[in-house]
């Protein structure tokens, strides 16, 4: 696969070097040495290789009706990736794809797991390979595709696999095998949807995000360090992260994309951070990593060219002069004595994210999942542009109701994850579904700048402030819009309408002094019943003909035989009605 | 094992000086102050107060504390409040309106708890004030004073006078009642012992005092009898008025009598 995106933005190292994201990289001195690379400080290329994102895709959105569960994918996947680190000691060679699904099939039993790597603290999701069994995850799913007249498997998971299932079958006989098979069919545009989404979610780490082909995210991860730490970290974060999104994908580290791309594609778990040594890495990989067309692929095995090392020994003419000069090009980009410049991805303006559930669900409780995913994605998006939200809206989608539209609003910018999910939770377990869920829709539209934690360690009031928030968030949630407010006092003569509700952000107009007023106010006033003493003088309030409210009313203090005092009023024109207004408490 | 390291076990109950540097919110009533230890409401605390019935002073009492804390700022919150907290009313107390937070769940009690549990943990607010109308029971207000204990905050929860006889394991509890009401009208301030028999003496001069200052109406205080109070004495004491009111006495014409308080939907004004 090969970009034709090197015509643009020739400079956009330069560009990223001014950014503010970017360190001076502690590395540069090493790379100075390196020959080739022109540019005076290393770029280093993360490769994520999605090779099944349809199948990964379906596979987090799949329900559970208890949320410890997790796929059979996520489960293989975490089984079967220990942190991936530059520092790491070089692994088998695998062939991706159908083997690397049966890998995940004996990390499942449990049968190599010294890999297993600790759980991060923050993962909510309890990963024991055992409880997957018992759910929808158990189900085979299979990704069909239709060549030439033919329906085959693209590709399909572990469940699959075990049947007996492989990939490149004819539906056919695959639904010989298993009947019960899930045939999902192969659709490009949602692939593209999902890499570009995955791409967004990837800036998070990096500003510099590039998409590759339909499977490649290359995330430049020389400058976002200093951000991280270190690479162990960073590289750490983006696979967790990455588990929580559900897709399982293979890491190559390199100074070149392409190179990185090579790297996660062949499984190679030792990240190069030298050029000089990325061709002793990559010299024992079969030419069939590469990425170069398949004529070309075939003119180099009938020449007998089978691994990487092999076709570097040969000189560039010989090679330009057999197979033309898109291999001395893909080469020289791939070994970084080309530059190969990328179009970085751009985060679009706003945020939209849709899941069609594989089936109707009937509870909440099993949409967590689901929900957990989008927040996911919306709070990297967040993290990636820099904002916040203050609000949301979430949609659950019914197959023959109108749709369940959940508007939550935020007391102030957030980009938490965690927050931004507890307020969806709490708010979708007081909902009533009308009808079973059939889809999921998120959409955000405007962000905002995020208050930021004052440095100041003193300044008690900010960070406060921002945990007020999240209360109030929190309870709004649960009780509702109408139940949290602040009081404000309005201009206005007639009591019952010198109050209003206000809210926690809304500054008011200062109050001025009034008569002596009751602390209590019944909304709607009581009729006498005992016999009050009165004391002090009537006060008189009238008029409110504009607003068709008038009233015409004799204020006074009454005080009962127990010794509590009312405000109470008696109405002009009708002497023998006396209500109770308000209570001295 | 000496003496002296004996008294430094943190468990070791010290009468006089267990409360010393404890937090306290200054109530603003100097005889108040001084019935409490460390002079003033318990931060970090629950305190439960009963009344027979609203409109006594016993919003008035939280006042000056709840002033002084809205003015530096600092987050109040009403739950659950059994009539609309008048914000004319509230200003002219001094109250800083924007820092005063209301939530309305008379509808569901539980939410109400929950609410005042979730905000006294958050330790954002500095007092929350709870309406319960409800019995309540000793396992609910537990989990308040726990709240208020790990949020470092003031919890205040009124209780219906019937409660006093139950057991609760707020740190203060007083029985508020008019200082003119006859003390067998409300003998359920009695149900913790002690206070009992020099909350008499204590009722008995301050209706004496009260008919003194006011002449024409007896009961010018709010009496407040401690029935529970963690680190300091039970105590029964008759505060001077609570609100600022004028003596004059108006009559009315004629005294009306119509059906039914309780029910306010019978009759409407227009």
């Amino acid at each position: 696969m090969k970009t034709d995106q090197h015509k643009e933005q020739p400079d956009h190292i330069t560009i990223n070097h001014e950014s503010g994201k970017r360190g001076s990289d502690p590395r540069q001195s090493v790379s100075k040495s390196d020959h080739g690379n022109k540019s005076n400080r290393q770029q280093l290329w993360a490769s994520l290789y999605l090779p099944d994102l349809l199948l990964d895709d379906i596979h987090s959105t799949l329900l559970h009706p208890q949320p410890e569960c997790t796929t059979g994918n996520t489960t293989a996947q975490n089984t079967q990736e220990p942190g991936i680190s530059p520092e790491q000691q070089p692994e088998q060679d695998r062939q991706h794809t159908q083997s690397r699904r049966s890998d995940q099939d004996t990390g499942n039993r449990g049968a190599d797991n010294a890999e297993q790597p600790d759980d991060a603290p923050d993962d909510t999701l309890n990963d024991d390979p055992n409880s997957a069994s018992h759910t929808i995850a158990a189900d085979a799913i299979a990704i069909v595709e239709r060549v030439s007249n033919r329906q085959q498997i693209r590709s399909c998971n572990a469940h699959a696999q075990q049947a007996g299932i492989f990939n490149g079958m004819a539906l056919n006989s695959a639904y010989a095998i298993l009947p019960s098979l899930n045939a999902i069919e192969y659709d490009a545009d949602r692939e593209a949807l999902l890499l570009q989404q995955a791409g967004e979610w990837a800036m998070q780490f990096s500003s510099i995000v590039c998409l590759h082909g339909s499977n490649h995210i290359l995330i430049e991860i020389g400058g976002s360090e200093r951000l991280f730490d270190s690479y162990a970290s960073l590289l750490k974060t983006i696979e967790s992260e990455l588990k929580k999104l559900g897709y399982l994908g293979l890491m190559g580290i390199a100074p070149t994309p392409l190179a990185a791309n090579l790297l996660a594609r062949a499984n190679i778990r030792r990240g190069v951070v030298n050029t000089k040594r990325l061709a002793v890495v990559i010299s024992p990989l079969p030419v069939g990593y590469l990425e170069l067309a398949p004529d070309i692929l075939e003119g180099l095995s009938r020449s007998g060219i089978r691994s990487i090392g092999q076709l570097l020994e040969v000189s560039p003419a010989s090679l330009t002069r057999r197979f033309g000069p898109a291999c001395c090009n893909y080469l020289d980009r791939l070994l970084g004595r080309h530059p190969d410049p990328r179009t970085p991805l751009r985060l679009s303006d706003t945020f939209t994210r849709s899941t069609t559930l594989p089936i109707e669900v009937h509870d909440t409780n099993a949409l967590q999942f689901a929900t957990q995913r989008m927040i996911n994605e919306l709070a990297a998006f967040l993290i990636a542009c820099d904002r916040g939200v203050n609000q949301y809206t979430f949609e659950l989608q019914h197959e023959r109701h109108s749709n369940t539209r959940l508007e939550l609003r935020f007391l102030q910018a957030t980009s938490q994850a965690k927050h931004l999910h507890r307020v969806l939770s709490e708010r979708l377990s007081q909902t009533q579904l009308p009808a079973p869920v059939s889809g999921l829709h998120l959409s955000a539209g405007t962000f905002v700048e995020i208050e930021r934690d004052a440095s100041d360690f003193f300044l008690k009031s900010r960070s406060q402030q921002k945990s007020l928030g999240e209360v109030i968030d929190k309870l709004t949630s649960r009780l509702g819009d109408d139940a949290i407010y602040t009081l404000a006092v309005v201009d206005e003569h007639r009591p019952e309408k010198a109050w209003k509700k206000s809210f926690p952000e809304i500054k008011e107009e200062p109050a001025d002094n009034w008569p002596q007023r009751p602390l209590w106010l019944l909304e709607t006033p009581k009729p006498v019943t005992t016999n009050l003493q009165f004391e002090g003088d009537a006060e008189r309030i009238e008029t409110g003909w504009w607003d068709s409210n008038d009233v015409r009313r004799d204020y006074f203090v009454g005080k009962d035989r127990h010794g509590t005092r009312y405000w109470v009023f008696r109405d002009r024109g009708k002497q023998d009605s006396l209500f109770i207004h308000g209570i001295f408490a | 094992m000496t003496l002296e390291a004996l008294l430094k076990h943190p468990a070791l109950w010290k009468g006089r000086q267990q409360h010393e540097g404890r937090d306290t919110l200054a109530t603003g009533y100097e005889a108040l102050d001084a019935a409490l230890p460390s002079q003033g409401w318990p931060i970090g605390a629950l305190t439960e107060i009963m009344t027979t019935d609203a409109g006594i002073g016993e919003l008035s009492l939280l006042m000056p504390a709840l002033v002084t804390l809205t003015s530096s700022q600092q987050w109040i919150a009403l739950v659950a409040p059994p009539y609309v907290p008048y914000a004319p009313a509230l200003t002219n107390a001094g109250i800083a309106l924007e820092y005063t937070l209301i939530i309305d769940s008379q509808q569901e009690h539980k939410n109400a708890f929950w609410a005042a549990e979730q905000m006294l943990r958050s330790g954002v607010f500095s007092a929350v004030v709870l309406w319960s109308s409800t019995h309540g029971d000793e396992r609910r207000q537990r989990r308040l004073q726990l709240a208020a204990e790990q949020g470092k905050s003031w919890a205040v929860c009124y209780r219906p006078a019937r409660t006093a006889h139950t057991s609760s394991p707020a740190g203060l509890r007083m029985v508020l009642r008019h200082a003119a009401v006859n003390a067998t009208a409300n003998s359920g301030a009695r149900g913790e012992s002690r206070g009992g028999s020099r909350c008499k003496n204590a009722q008995s001069r301050a209706t004496g005092e009260s008919l003194n200052e006011n002449g024409q109406t007896p009961g010018g205080g709010l009496q407040i009898d401690i029935i529970k109070n963690r680190g300091g004495r039970l105590k029964c004491l008759n505060l001077a008025d609570t609100s600022h009111r004028k003596s004059n006495l108006v009559t009315l014409p004629r005294d009306i009598q119509s059906p039914d308080i309780q029910n306010p939907d019978k009759q409407k004004p227009q």
